[in-house]
């Protein structure tokens, strides 16, 4: 009996001890009430946040958004004017797909004093231009149904050659320097041209060759959707090519060619954006939707502007992605259409992106020039 | 105190515990739950109301520049629908005096909303709960500060129903749990405790005093070694007892020997002085006479025979008492060996033949090979007896027969005599010690009444057995008859 009378008080202590651990437990889940105030009411309650989540980006926050009529532009040959393309009415009529219409000029537009500047006189269809990175020079093709003749375009003197009789795909050709472009052909050679006309061809790659880049002495182009790169000799022979990655939809080089931006099929409906070293090795991954296009850098090379489409109803959009930090911010809804790359203005604080618009005469597009603050 | 069975004891401290477990855990998982969804919840609104306001500040910057709230007016249809589509939620748009400029609804719901219009309007996100239906605020930022704020209506539905359903199985599965391992675990206290049962029966019955044996079939946990134990115990206990209770018999035993020694010693010593008086009273008349007397020749020599004779009785009985109580006494003095009777009881036969033929007594014997083991001496003691008293009580011209022979190893040797006869009824008495039949006749021929007393004491001290009966024949008489165990030796017959 007097043992029975010893285990009493531990029997209490053990019970109370438990009873605590158990309690702590459940109390320690409710500590996270921390930055909100909870109000009770009778047939509510109401919840009121701190609103801590207002750090933005101050570098990618949008000053104005200026729209642009019936105008396509595609890259920014100054702070204040734009290389846009637009149906010529007052040129002759062209057929293309059985339907007549005007056909699509290069001009030089003002934004500030909303002047048109014509670039280039002629009947043919002229357009996806590109200028060089010095902006004397524009690339552009004149187009045949879907596919375009190279051109070369000396904006100081208006003159144009046809670099090749060789046609291109719509979006091909990459500048590599001041005076050089690199392209593939629909026959699956790798072209060099320069500002002269004098063209080379660097590879025979074979297939279907788009997505061609050079940095240095490295090609970079797509086969399939697989990433290739080949480098070339100092007597100027291709090497042997190298598969970098597969499922690749872009690859677009950094402003110091030091680096690779790849979109990339990451899953059945999903792209991912990465930034990759000059081996196609990934570094970071940025976004992860499912549709990224029209990705560009930066001039300084910090950041880069890309649109993401998310099937789920999500995200729709243009974003901003800082190539340090990783952090994506949504800049404009929408855009979805865009019909180029969105560019960066010289200085990095504007953004120009075209969208096709359908009309009930067609396809016509819109410009937006967006001013970050 | 009500008394409580440990097995139930056991099993409902098992079910407590096992109830208890799932409760707290259920309790622990459904509260993960809900702080899990509440996360998401807030995370995706926010989400949403970001992606809301860049598309009002868009839609503004897009638009011609009109100031904010005149903006919201003309826009905030359009954008709430729009804003609906992409989130995939109803929205509500609010201008700054909070007075609703947009729903993707259509018709407007009379939703208690004004306390948290109220928060969104002073520029805190905040969104209230009440039943399924979560209202979740934000507010819109315009060209300079607040411009009004956008609602979501979002359903918890979804989010209730997994935790109901969690709920639920918790439930079911916690009560499945519950009673599995309750019933598991009755099933095996059951055993256990039936073990502790057996135990306690055990301890019961050797209370009782029964004094059970091991089981073949031992546990081998603790348990098992208290039963094993308890076994050990019991058989100690009992032959402990058995042990007392022998020692106990065997002192019982004792005491009524001793009872019955002391009673026959003071018998003997009644029937001693009785005997010893007789001879000395016959002693000191002859001494007072002859004191009176002395000078009658006659009275001397009368006096000299009978005080010697009575003198020669007393040495006599005085020996045989103290080789009744030496017997008693002293039986380890006694040397055994293999002993031919046969030829003692020639030995003794010749040493008699003279004091027979005195009487006219004839002495015969017929004696045959063998032997028994046992004290020459003792065995010499009986037979004299035997004969002696056969001699004794005898006829003048009698006869005295001697047998011996062996029958079913055993040794029978067979002295009769021709005398008086004993009565039946006396037979069995005569062996009492100072018993005889006639006294007087005993004490004309100079018996003492020891003399058959001593033979049957000293034939069991041999291992033997003396019987009476009437001789039969012609002249009567009585024959003594002696048996003892034989002695088979192989010894030369020569």
């Amino acid at each position: 009996m007097k043992n029975q009378r010893n285990h009493q008080p531990t029997k209490r202590t053990a019970l109370a001890l438990m009873a605590a651990c158990l309690l702590a437990a459940g109390c320690g889940q409710s500590n996270a009430n921390e930055g909100r105030e909870v109000i009770e009411k009778p047939d509510k309650e109401i919840t009121v946040l701190e609103n801590g989540a207002q750090a933005q980006d101050s570098a990618a926050q949008v000053q104005t958004i200026d729209e642009l009529e019936a105008l396509r532009g595609f890259d920014w040959l100054n702070e204040e004017e734009i290389i846009v393309s637009q149906p010529n009415e007052e040129a002759e009529p062209i057929t293309v797909e059985g339907e007549a219409r005007y056909p699509n000029h290069l001009y030089a537009y003002n934004l500030t004093t909303d002047e048109l500047e014509p670039l280039q006189e002629s009947d043919e269809e002229q357009n996806f231009a590109l200028l060089s990175p010095d902006r004397k020079h524009l690339f552009y093709k004149v187009m045949e149904e879907a596919s375009g003749f190279p051109h070369m375009l000396d904006l100081e003197s208006g003159e144009s050659i046809r670099l090749m009789e060789d046609q291109l795909f719509a979006y091909e050709g990459d500048w590599a320097d001041n005076t050089h472009v690199v392209f593939g052909t629909v026959t699956g050679q790798i072209v060099s041209a320069d500002v002269e006309g004098n063209v080379e061809v660097l590879a025979e790659a074979g297939g279907v060759v788009s997505d061609v880049h050079r940095i240095d002495d490295r090609l970079y182009y797509q086969n399939g959707g697989v990433l290739y790169m080949l480098e070339l000799a100092d007597d100027g022979t291709a090497g042997e090519a190298r598969e970098l990655m597969e499922g690749v939809d872009w690859v677009v080089p950094s402003p110091d060619g030091q680096q690779l931006a790849i979109v990339r099929q990451s899953g059945e409906a999903e792209r991912t954006l990465m930034l990759t070293d000059l081996e196609g090795n990934e570094k970071t991954s940025l976004a992860t939707s499912t549709q990224i296009f029209g990705t560009s850098w930066a001039p300084d090379g910090t950041r880069l502007v890309y649109n993401a489409v998310s099937e789920s109803g999500g995200d729709k959009g243009v974003f901003i992605a800082d190539a340090v930090t990783g952090q994506t911010t949504q800049i404009a809804v929408d855009m979805e259409y865009a019909a180029d790359k969105i560019r960066w203005s010289p200085s990095g604080a504007r953004l120009l992106t075209a969208q096709s618009v359908e009309t009930d005469e067609g396809y016509t597009f819109k410009t937006y020039v967006i001013t970050l603050q | 105190m009500m008394r409580i069975s440990i097995k139930v004891k056991l099993s409902l401290l098992l079910t407590v515990l096992i109830v208890a477990a799932v409760a707290i855990l259920a309790r622990l998982v459904l509260q993960g739950i809900d702080a899990s969804q509440r996360a998401e919840t807030e995370r995706e609104l926010a989400r949403q109301s970001e992606i809301a306001g860049l598309r009002v500040r868009q839609a503004y910057m897009l638009g011609d520049r009109k100031d904010d709230d005149e903006f919201l007016r003309l826009r905030g249809q359009g954008l709430a629908m729009e804003i609906s589509r992409q989130s995939g939620l109803p929205v509500v748009i609010y201008d700054r005096a909070g007075e609703p400029v947009g729903n993707s609804l259509q018709q407007l719901e009379a939703l208690d909303i004004r306390d948290t219009l109220d928060y969104a309007l002073s520029g805190r996100t905040a969104y209230q709960v009440s039943g399924a239906s979560l209202v979740y605020m934000a507010p819109l930022a315009g060209s300079a500060g607040q411009v009004g704020v956008v609602q979501f209506y979002y359903s918890l539905q979804t989010q209730q129903a997994f935790h109901a359903s969690i709920k639920r199985l918790f439930l079911t599965t916690g009560a499945a749990v519950a009673g599995a391992g309750l019933l598991i675990g009755y099933l095996y206290l059951h055993r256990f405790s039936g073990a502790i049962y057996r135990l306690r029966d055990l301890v019961g019955a050797i209370r009782r005093g029964d004094y059970p044996h091991a089981a073949a079939r031992v546990r081998g946990d603790e348990l098992g070694e208290l039963e094993a134990g308890i076994y050990y115990m019991s058989d100690a206990i009992r032959s402990n007892i058995d042990g007392l209770q022998a020692e106990r018999h065997k002192l019982t035993l004792a005491v009524t020997k001793l009872q019955a020694l002391e009673q026959r010693q003071k018998q003997f010593i009644g029937s001693i002085s009785h005997e010893f008086k007789t001879p000395l009273t016959s002693i000191r008349a002859y001494g007072d006479l002859l004191e009176m007397y002395a000078d009658d020749p006659e009275l001397v020599a009368e006096a000299q025979v009978n005080i010697s004779r009575e003198a020669q009785r007393l040495q006599e009985m005085v020996d045989k008492v103290l080789r009744l109580s030496a017997l008693e006494k002293y039986e380890f003095e006694s040397e055994a060996g293999p002993v031919a009777v046969d030829e003692l009881l020639g030995e003794l036969c010749g040493r008699l033949r003279g004091k027979a033929a005195r009487f006219g007594i004839s002495l015969e014997s017929r004696l045959e090979s063998a032997a028994v083991w046992g004290d020459r001496e003792l065995l010499s003691s009986i037979f004299m007896n035997v004969l002696d008293n056969a001699i004794k009580y005898n006829v003048r011209g009698g006869e005295v027969c001697v047998t011996c022979a062996q029958e079913d190893g055993r040794v029978r040797v067979a002295i009769a005599d021709t005398g008086l006869g004993i009565p039946a009824e006396e037979r069995a008495r005569i062996f009492e010690p100072f018993y005889t039949v006639s006294k007087d006749r005993a004490r004309r021929t100079g018996g003492s009444g020891l003399g058959l007393a001593l033979v049957r004491e000293m034939t069991d001290k041999q291992g033997g057995e003396i019987a009476v009966e009437a001789a039969c024949g012609a002249r009567g008489g009585t024959r003594f008859i002696l048996t003892f165990p034989g002695h088979s030796s192989e010894r030369s017959t020569d």
